[in-house]
């Protein structure tokens, strides 16, 4: 028997590792390690108030603090029976894009792109080749100023509360966003020459399964209860209030961070499984760089997670520019948020954070106060299928050479644009 | 656009690290500084700060540090150690990000960049400073203020 181990993965969010045993030339066993410690974040919103509980789950993550704060106030307006204006609604998309535009920027050209060109950092990368790195930095800004600008400030939005916005943003500051956008227009095309220029990453193929946010009729991050399960032609509808029957979460001994399945396996949520999931979203000049990156749908190889990413940045831009224009159109006005009467009940939401589904889940007392609660991330949601994966990859070198067995599970790891110390939960025991 | 920019850098719900902003707070209010520089805090994502100094001709950034030096000793230097200890996947060390705009942004290739660091004992979450770092924010301001012509 003889292990590989990768004992600390480099450039992905948190601690985790991989151990593959290999038994001769048979693949015995692969890990996927998570060893970050528990974050024990959903306790400590039992007994608060319901408005709260938005500003410290956002917590949970600086990257994807709006995801989270977004969701968690969905969570709640769906316990308390509460329906937001259309105006909120666009206002929470925006912000949505502005998280994604930031995060794939962050991921693609600082994470992933090392990779590709072989250096062993965005920093070694920037050093020879300052022009990519510098358009990453130029959209993650972009989106930064998205979230500053609705959120009332980049991390850990503080404007956005259950029942609508404390603030609706200026008019003027609305038209200045506008033309940031539209100067980041011509940044998506570099963005896809750039990705389509990258060499081949052909050594992991796998039958795989989908989960997405279903939105067949709009394109978003935000609104929506329906969850679509996609492989092979084959398609299942889970309502978020029914999450539990797509998560299935179980502990395993190796990870801190839950496995989910669906009727017994692994699934993948992300920007590939959002393009996968709602086929007719990539139109117009979408379509032509999907083309141009040779991604044809449904994908049976991880690595084109990177890809979609790619699209959904191009398309973040674009449609976070047409929601800036629907507001202006329309007048934005100034609403006061929706008032809350607070009741006993549970109430659930999912939206697709940067890296796929997030689920939270939580049931309130008469007064208002959460009795229990319950965050599912895309991460953890990904773990299962990321080990499901590794295993693929291991067992499509043919030579198994360990060298290229590592670098490969590496990059699909990044691939994955996994976010660990998100992912991590309490494991009770009984 | 004033010549010289000085960020404040830290979070000020983990005790020590707090002090950068604690100097650029002081600066803030001292119009023979604000003068001839733009100064601001700039939290724990030095990136988020790219286009405010893109095109000085100085930038200072003031920052705790936690390297086993008597608390509330403050330096000055050129070019920190980068920590990569400290930086992680979302959130480049405040030496890492700042590195990487130089090498990537043309227009902070001329720019000169200069720490002012306080020396803290540890980094944990509270509010306010220990008193020997508060003590020091005035010594790190005047440090920042030589540097101003």
């Amino acid at each position: 028997m003889s292990t590989i181990v990768i004992e600390h993965l480099a450039r992905v969010e948190g601690h985790g590792g991989i151990t593959v045993e290999l038994d001769g030339d048979a693949v015995a066993s692969v890990r996927f390690d998570v060893f970050e410690g528990a974050r024990l974040l959903e306790p400590l919103v039992r007994g608060k108030r319901f408005d709260e509980v938005a500003p410290i789950l956002s917590r949970i993550c600086s990257i994807c603090s709006v995801a989270h704060s977004l969701t968690s106030l969905k969570a709640t307006e769906n316990a308390f029976g509460i329906r937001v204006s259309p105006q909120t609604d666009l206002l929470r998309e925006l912000m949505f894009r502005g998280e994604s535009i930031e995060s794939h920027a962050l991921h693609l050209f600082l994470l992933a792109l090392p990779d590709y060109l072989n250096y062993p950092s965005a920093l070694a990368l920037a050093a020879d080749k300052p022009a990519p790195v510098l358009l990453g930095l130029r959209l993650k800004r972009l989106g930064n100023r998205i979230q500053e600008t609705i959120g009332g400030r980049a991390i850990h939005p503080v404007n956005a509360v259950v029942g609508g916005f404390g603030k609706a943003p200026p008019v003027e500051e609305l038209i200045a966003l506008r033309s940031s956008l539209m100067q980041a227009v011509p940044d998506g095309d570099s963005v896809i020459d750039l990705v389509a220029s990258l060499p081949a990453t052909d050594f992991c193929h796998s039958d795989t399964l989908y989960a997405a946010l279903r939105s067949p009729n709009l394109d978003t991050y935000y609104a929506g209860d329906e969850v679509m399960v996609v492989s092979n032609g084959n398609r299942a509808i889970v309502n978020a209030a029914d999450y539990r029957s797509l998560t299935a979460e179980k502990a395993v001994p190796h990870s801190t961070a839950k496995h989910s399945s669906f009727r017994g396996r692994p699934f993948m949520v992300g920007s590939l499984a959002r393009l996968t999931v709602n086929p007719r979203r990539p139109m117009g000049k979408l379509a032509v760089a999907m083309k141009r990156l040779k991604l044809l749908l449904p994908a049976d190889n991880p690595m084109d997670n990177n890809k979609a990413q790619a699209l959904e940045l191009v398309n973040d831009v674009e449609r976070a520019l047409e929601i800036i224009e629907q507001l202006l159109r329309d007048g934005i006005k100034d609403e006061r948020p929706v008032p809350v009467l607070p009741r006993a009940g549970t109430g659930a939401a999912i939206t697709e954070a940067p890296r796929g589904l997030l689920i939270h889940s939580y049931t309130y007392d008469d007064e208002g106060r959460v009795t229990a609660a319950d965050v599912v991330t895309p991460t953890a949601l990904n773990a299962a299928s990321m080990e499901l994966h590794f295993r693929r990859a291991v067992e499509q070198c043919a030579d198994r050479d360990e060298a290229a067995i590592s670098r490969r599970l590496q990059m699909i790891a990044r691939a994955y644009d996994p976010c660990i110390s998100c992912a991590v939960h309490l494991v009770r025991k009984r | 656009m004033k010549p010289f920019a000085v960020l404040g850098l830290g979070n000020s719900l983990m005790g020590d690290d707090a002090a950068g902003v604690a100097v650029a707070e002081m600066l803030a209010r001292d119009s023979t500084v604000t003068d001839r520089a733009e100064v601001w805090t700039a939290g724990a994502d030095v990136l988020r700060s790219m286009d405010r100094i893109d095109g000085r001709e100085r930038v200072i950034l003031v920052d705790a540090v936690e390297c086993g030096e008597e608390p509330g000793r403050v330096s000055v230097v050129d070019q920190p150690p980068l920590d990569r200890q400290h930086g992680h996947a979302h959130w480049l060390s405040a030496a890492e990000a700042v590195e990487l705009m130089r090498r990537a942004m043309p227009g902070l290739r001329p720019a000169k960049f200069t720490w002012v660091l306080v020396h803290v004992a540890s980094i944990k979450a509270q509010e306010g400073l220990s008193a020997e770092v508060a003590a020091a924010i005035p010594a790190a301001a005047a440090a920042v203020k030589a540097l101003i012509p």
